[in-house]
């Protein structure tokens, strides 16, 4: 680990490497689900300075570690970072800009073949895979806003699955309207596309958020709406989702005394499309619900 | 004269030879698909084969077409007997017959491992397809390594905060996101979605709500890892939320739920409350003695206030005492100075308590000791 001052700035960098090694046959009771077959060494650091944050991470591995005569020996490398920028807050005339960030970061991969054994007859092994998001938002004193975008792709030279790409959309905001009046909403689209076969599928995605305080330290309201809508060639059914949770506090918790709570939850789940296995499918729940909260402090 | 005769004999030997090939020869081919097939090197695995078998020309009356058993062969030499007999009839009445035999050969994990150690290109599987008048042989060749057949598996999905955490408790506004690692074999298109089950439905037995929905092409040799990270996580309403990352290539394994839970920001922390002044002692290291003063700065809505003394490094008080919110001063009774022992260094603290109970402010914290 590295402190130093750059630019009157703090940086601080931490750098690291791992290596893994497991055998091609190796198992454990206690990690089923452990990729075996693995000859890996990583790399990794983690930057702050002053604003600005940066984590890389890069490893290698490859398979076939007991040099087994038959199996081919593939490799993969991979590289994946994130970084973001926090602005300081704007003052006038730039006050409109909030306290702004900018997010970026990414994961490239490709597996290729290292070895054949001589007269080897299986399929080769040559693919890349890459995914670059790039993001950004803003908080006011009583709005925020967040947008982002992730292109994926993944090219397979070897012929032997699909070529494919994946795009994904989102835009979040929050807005305090009053004290006791907090609205927020989030839409998301997705696009996933099979280049070799020309299958496409779409996901929508969208939220609504209303958390109010009707009467104040007394009766809550809590409602959240939720859309996931499919389509293309890999349809699902659509799915509409609402919560609401309608509150009442009987007595404030304390540190010296426990506080009551009474609430009525309902929620409703409903799916409907042409779908193979749902189809016009609803859920309903309610529930009465008594609380009994007691904070307690450990603080000095 | 007897040269010609001989030569009419020859001929009709020839003939008659050959009418008989042509009418007892009848499988004439016997061909495989694929040709080729890839097993893992790791584990058991299920070839699927389907096996054309052509006779022609036509053969006088009904046969039965049989194999006993599929063979393994490495080198050259059998390894092990597959599958079970295949047998079908064969009544040709004009032209060619062509009879399709389909099967699945179980590979056990033994047999995969002796394949992957086994020189590339010697493997391959046979069978001996049998009319009961000629015999032919069809193969499959067999290499290791990933089979691009099989559909994608996911063998478990590991979730956490990325605190590593599998459960947290945060406050109302405060960033959250959750980590899954995928463990995997084979390749293929992962199609996932991030879920949430608010706090008003998380008694019940509802699938949540969409966050996210994750597809994504996984590529492995074999077996392979991937990470996933979640959109940031809700944490406006208060109360426990329930996260799972659903998939659909689950191969009987459990899908994992995080839990957490979001406070309400109103409690302050102690970083975040008003502060007190202190007035006395003013010494950053006091010695405490019968007439030592405790003094403060008073504060608005402080209802009572309480000087508290800990242990140095320590949590839980050990003496203290309380006053009503007109004071702003005290010293400490002798059965209060009693519970401190001499030669040990202390911290003390005067905190403000509102009418409800709640801390609502606290002064820095200084050191303080008994002399021996």
């Amino acid at each position: 680990m590295i402190e130093q001052l750059i630019f009157d700035r703090a940086l601080n960098v931490t750098v690291g490497s791992k290596y893994e090694r497991i055998d091609t046959f190796f198992q454990s009771l206690a990690n089923q689900g452990l990729a075996g077959d693995r000859d890996a060494a990583t790399v990794y650091s983690n930057i702050y300075w002053d604003n600005l944050s940066l984590d890389m991470q890069w490893s290698t591995e490859t398979n076939n570690v007991d040099d087994l005569a038959g199996l081919p020996t593939d490799k993969l490398q991979q590289f994946l970072w994130n970084s973001s920028y926090l602005f300081t807050p704007s003052d006038e005339p730039n006050h409109w800009l909030g306290s702004p960030y900018l997010n970026f970061s990414g994961f490239m991969s490709t597996l290729s073949r290292d070895k054949s054994p001589l007269g080897y007859i299986g399929s080769d092994t040559d693919n890349r895979s890459r995914s670059i998001t790039v993001g950004g938002g803003s908080n006011y004193e009583t709005v925020y806003w967040t947008v982002s975008h992730t292109f994926g792709h993944f090219n397979d030279n070897a012929n032997i699955v699909s070529d494919t790409t994946n795009d994904l959309s989102s835009f979040g905001l929050g807005w305090q309207v009053t004290d006791s009046l907090l609205l927020n909403g989030n839409v998301q689209y997705a696009t996933f596309k099979d280049k070799d076969i020309g299958r496409n599928s779409y996901d929508t995605q969208f939220s609504l958020g209303v958390i109010s305080q009707l009467i104040a330290d007394k009766l809550n309201l809590n409602l959240n709406y939720n859309l996931n809508q499919s389509a293309g060639d890999n349809d699902s059914p659509d799915r509409h989702i609402i919560n609401t949770e309608l509150g009442w506090t009987l007595r404030q918790a304390s540190y010296n005394k426990p506080g009551f709570n009474l609430a009525l939850r309902g929620s409703l789940e409903k799916t409907h499309g042409n779908a193979l296995f749902i189809d016009n499918q609803s859920t309903y729940q309610l529930f009465a619900v008594f609380t009994i909260s007691a904070p307690f402090s450990g603080q000095y | 004269m007897h040269r010609f005769l001989g030569s009419i004999s020859f001929a009709l030997l020839l003939l008659t030879s050959f009418y008989s090939s042509s009418l007892y020869a009848n499988v004439t081919s016997v061909t495989a698909t694929p040709a080729t097939v890839t097993v893992p090197a790791k584990g058991s695995a299920n070839v699927n084969i389907t096996w054309l078998v052509t006779r022609t020309p036509a053969t006088l009356g009904a046969v039965t077409v049989s194999s006993a058993n599929a063979l393994l062969q490495i080198q050259g030499v059998t390894v092990a007997t597959l599958g079970t007999t295949l047998s079908r009839g064969s009544n040709i009445a004009v032209g060619a017959d062509m009879l399709r035999f389909t099967e699945t050969l179980l590979l056990n994990a033994a047999l995969t491992r002796r394949i992957a150690d086994s020189p590339a290109g010697s493997v391959r599987i046979i069978r001996n397809f049998d009319d009961q008048q000629l015999a032919l042989t069809g193969q499959v060749r067999v290499a290791a390594g990933q089979n691009n057949n099989v559909a994608l598996t996911v063998r478990r999905i590991d979730l956490s905060f990325d605190s590593k955490a599998r459960t947290d408790v945060i406050h109302q506004g405060d960033s959250l996101r959750a980590i899954v690692d995928i463990s995997f074999r084979s390749s293929g298109v992962l199609r996932g979605e991030w879920r949430l089950i608010d706090p008003s439905a998380s008694l019940g037995k509802m699938n949540g709500r969409v966050l996210q929905v994750i597809q994504k092409n996984l590529v492995s040799s074999g077996e392979g890892r991937t990470r996933i990270i979640s959109p940031p996580l809700p944490s406006q309403q208060t109360g426990l939320y329930l996260l799972a990352f659903a998939i659909d290539q689950t191969e009987g394994i459990e899908i994992p739920v995080l839990r957490y839970f979001v406070l309400d920001k109103k409690r302050n922390s102690i970083n975040e409350m008003a502060s007190i002044t202190t007035l006395s002692p003013t010494t950053s290291r006091t010695q405490l003695s019968n007439d030592t003063r405790f003094a403060w700065q008073p504060i608005e809505q402080a209802h009572a206030y309480q000087v508290v003394i800990f242990y140095k490094g320590d949590t839980v008080p050990i003496s203290g005492k309380l006053v009503t919110g007109k004071q702003s001063e005290l010293t400490l009774a002798d059965f209060s100075r009693e519970r401190l022992s001499p030669g040990y260094e202390y911290i003390w603290r005067v905190r403000a308590f509102d009418q409800q109970g709640n801390m609502i402010a606290s002064s820095a914290a200084s050191r303080l000791y008994l002399p021996e």
